[in-house]
């Protein structure tokens, strides 16, 4: 797939991009909008892309003519949430994202596995934040992920989504264990300073509606003063604008003075949050009456610890829970070895007698070699693709490593599907590496990619052969 | 004993001239400025915004079907209405009364049953003779029956049977305002605490503001915040739900913050009736811009777009029912 053409416009202004096989977006200084350009490329293709700073997307339209694979030349108008397709100026689909971006991105890209194109951006995209330390997992940009197991299991045509699945169960039956096997420890602590409850102490159900008022008291309480430095805050804020001296003129030429009482919406907030005020007054009051007999008999019998505070109730609560740090241990630590166990089946189901990961981890390797960094000590073959361990890598070496580990993503889904799609990487360069270096890699990219589509946005221009440069001066739109 | 009698009955008394005071400034809310309601004459007088004023005369009964009094109550409510009917600026007069049967004449109690408004004209014509006689016995001048009418308002038994029908009639005055689905109760006993402090005087200046922020905060108070959370996993829901409801709310009320947020609407959103879908695609398309204004650690991205996106909506949903609210009551 190509990107041909993106026209960015708002009501009486509109910009056009061109893009030809290879672009180079170009600016001497940075921060001038090469990596919105981009970005507002991605965001017309469908992609649920975050607004720039002092950009927002969703407020411009956007048309982006596409070459697909198939030779069909394709419109994309992106308005907001709706997409609609044009192919020889009439209408041919219209997608609402972000729920129906999978459908859009089958129709564009060409390809149908849900898998792979879940996980097609992080293939072909290197972002200038982000980009360059995501290996195999990980936030591409904004909330789209990537993840590698999902992508090979898609390419491999695999029927193993039910391991995925029982993963996806496990990790969140964990973090639920997590979360009680605290409590369990916070209970042992409670019991260790304060002594085992005997039956007779335990609280009553007279002491559970003490403690329920004793609770909401507190609520009410913080909230009130909550609202109280809010009221406090604005009061603050309005006069330091009076203080200001402030007047604006009206068309009849009147000078108004900028104060509370001329400031939109400033009275209604006041008033609104004033009667909050009293009505949390009101039932703090409430409260207090109801807790009055409590108070009168509190010394009578003394229960589990002195109720005083909202902490102690909690910590009363919590003593009395059944559980025990030891069995929810068990029950954690059984749960955390099926996880592992079936992360393990999951890898070498993919792992074995698989051409993909084979020809990705040959692929990875001839890179690697080519940029000279496989004297550093690479996982062994098998991890090569799936491994979590990125400590070992740092600057230049992991820059490179995701380099070659992108080439393979491209080169696995080109050698699939057939498909070929742009590779866009937003400043190739980092502090780390050299131009050099920088070089080599562009010129490995131009070799070998060079039936794809290649968009690169640097503050340099390289030496490989670019066809078109789209030079940003001081601003990307002006509008 | 028979004095705490007294005190209760008297107690009762001005619960009702006060909730009479509530009904009465409901029918009138679009014109009314301020209420004033005095125990000691029994008198209530609604305040308009051109200046005029409507007077009332309420009179309890504290046994429903005790009509000893009845006939009683209603000359001196008269009397009260003509001496005070002096004054130019008076449009209407309104006798209210607890009993179904405020002209003791069993012939047409049936029509007085219930919550009931009715001008001297709609009066059944026995009745209309009735007043009529009194007027010129008593030599009630000043007495215009064009502008006189009676009230019905059922006030009999003890807790919530009490209060039973104004509550209908609240109910009634609240369908017209968006959203205010099940606040009616706790309004009522808002206002009723409110004015309570000076009941020991018997003697209350009310004025509409301090009725109608109320509804606006209790409508505003419980923002329905489930629209993003559909499909999350529901510990993680009530823990944003908990963790987060004083930094949603601080945000909500700062103005800053939340004029940061409708101002940027106004200049986006052009249309006047705002629509749920207007605020969904504002929303959508421009929660990240705000985000420089939040700081929360440590927060997965994926809540903090929850929570932004149900603080922008927080801010729009209460402006707009402040602006709709007071709109409704001419505020």
């Amino acid at each position: 797939m190509k990107l041909l053409e993106l026209t960015i416009s708002k009501p009486f202004d509109k910009k056009k991009f061109k893009f030809t096989d290879i672009t180079l977006i170009f600016s001497k200084k940075n921060s001038v909008g090469k990596t919105t350009l981009i970005r507002m490329l991605l965001y017309a293709l469908g992609y649920p892309i975050p607004s720039s700073k002092g950009i927002t997307f969703g407020s411009y339209s956007y048309e982006l003519k596409i070459l697909t694979d198939s030779n069909r030349e394709l419109v994309l108008h992106r308005e907001g949430t709706e997409l609609t397709v044009y192919e020889f100026s009439q209408r041919v689909n219209r997608f609402t994202l972000p729920i129906e971006e999978l459908a859009l991105h089958k129709m564009i890209f060409e390809i149908e596995n849900d898998l792979v194109i879940n996980n097609l951006l992080a293939t072909f995209y290197i972002d200038q934040e982000k980009g360059w330390t995501l290996l195999n997992r990980g936030k591409i940009i904004g909330n789209i992920r990537f993840n590698i197991e999902d992508l090979v299991l898609g390419l491999s045509d695999r029927s193993d989504y039910g391991l995925k699945e029982k993963i996806r169960e496990l990790e969140k039956e964990i973090k639920r264990y997590s979360m009680i096997y605290n409590t369990a420890i916070y209970k042992e602590q409670i019991l260790k300073e304060h002594g085992p409850i005997s039956k007779e102490l335990e609280p009553t159900v007279e002491t559970a509606a003490h403690m329920t008022l004793l609770l909401e008291l507190q609520a009410l309480t913080n909230e009130l003063s909550r609202v109280n430095k809010v009221i406090n805050g604005n009061i603050r804020f309005i006069d330091f604008i009076r203080n200001l001296k402030l007047y604006v003129i009206d068309f009849q030429g009147n000078e108004i003075p900028v104060n509370e009482n001329t400031i939109k919406g400033f009275s209604d907030d006041e008033d609104y949050l004033l009667e909050r005020q009293s009505q949390l007054k009101w039932e703090i009051q409430g409260i207090k009456k109801q807790l009055e007999p409590y108070e009168e008999k509190k010394d009578s019998k003394d229960k589990l610890f002195d109720i005083q505070s909202t902490g102690d109730i909690f910590d009363s609560a919590i003593a009395k829970l059944d559980i025990k740090q030891s069995s929810i241990d068990k029950v954690l630590k059984g749960l955390q070895s099926e996880l592992k166990r079936t992360r393990e089946h999951l890898r070498e189901v993919l792992k074995t007698n698989n051409d993909i990961t084979s020809e990705m981890h040959k692929t990875i390797l001839k890179y690697t070699n080519e940029l000279e960094i496989s004297e550093h000590i690479l996982p062994p073959e098998n991890d090569l693709l799936f491994t979590r361990d990125l400590v070992p890598y740092s600057g230049a070496i992991l820059h490179k490593i995701v380099f070659a580990y992108n080439l393979a993503y491209i080169d696995i889904i080109k050698k699939k599907f057939g498909k070929r799609t742009p590779i866009i990487i937003d400043s190739p360069k980092s502090r780390e590496i050299s131009d050099e270096e920088v070089e080599k890699m562009m010129s490995v990219l131009y070799r070998d990619f060079s039936d794809h589509q290649i968009i690169i946005a640097s503050i340099h221009s390289y030496s490989i052969g670019y066809d078109n440069q789209l030079i940003i001066e001081n601003q990307l739109l002006g509008f | 004993m028979a004095k705490t009698r007294n005190a209760s009955a008297s107690k009762k008394a001005w619960d009702f001239q006060f909730n009479a005071a509530i009904i009465l400034t409901l029918s009138h809310i679009k014109d009314v400025d301020q209420i004033k309601v005095e125990g000691e004459s029994e008198d209530i007088e609604l305040y308009l915004n051109d200046n005029s004023v409507i007077l009332s005369q309420a009179k309890f009964v504290e046994i429903i079907d005790d009509y000893r009094n009845v006939l009683r109550n209603l000359i001196d409510a008269l009397s009260g209405l003509n001496k005070e009917s002096i004054s130019t600026n008076v449009t209407k007069t309104i006798y209210i009364t607890n009993t179904p049967n405020p002209l003791n004449n069993m012939r047409t109690i049936g029509f007085y049953s219930g919550f009931k408004n009715l001008e001297f004209k709609e009066l059944p014509s026995s009745d209309q003779k009735k007043i009529e006689n009194i007027i010129s016995k008593s030599k009630l001048s000043e007495l215009n029956l064009d502008r006189l009418e009676i009230w019905i308002l059922p006030f009999h038994g003890t807790g919530d049977n009490l209060f039973s029908s104004v509550r209908e009639q609240l109910y009634y005055f609240l369908e017209d305002i968006e959203d205010t689905r099940g606040i009616g109760n706790k309004l009522l006993k808002i206002w009723q605490n409110k004015y309570s402090e000076n009941a020991s005087h018997r003697k209350v200046k009310i004025k509409k503001k301090e009725l109608v922020w109320p509804i606006i905060v209790l409508v505003c108070g419980n923002p329905s915040i489930d629209v993003y959370l559909d499909g999350i996993d529901p510990a993680v829901q009530s823990q944003l739900k908990v963790s987060y409801a004083a930094f949603m709310n601080t945000m909500t009320e700062k103005f800053e913050f939340a004029n940061k947020v409708i101002s940027t609407y106004n200049e986006q959103v052009k249309s006047v009736i705002p629509l749920q879908k207007d605020f969904d695609d504002f929303i959508e398309n421009n929660w990240t811009d705000f985000l420089e204004d939040f700081k929360i650690p440590e927060i997965e991205e994926s809540h903090l777009e929850i929570i932004a996106k149900l603080i922008i909506r927080n801010i729009l949903t209460k402006r707009f029912v402040i602006q709709s609210v007071k709109k409704k009551v001419n505020l």
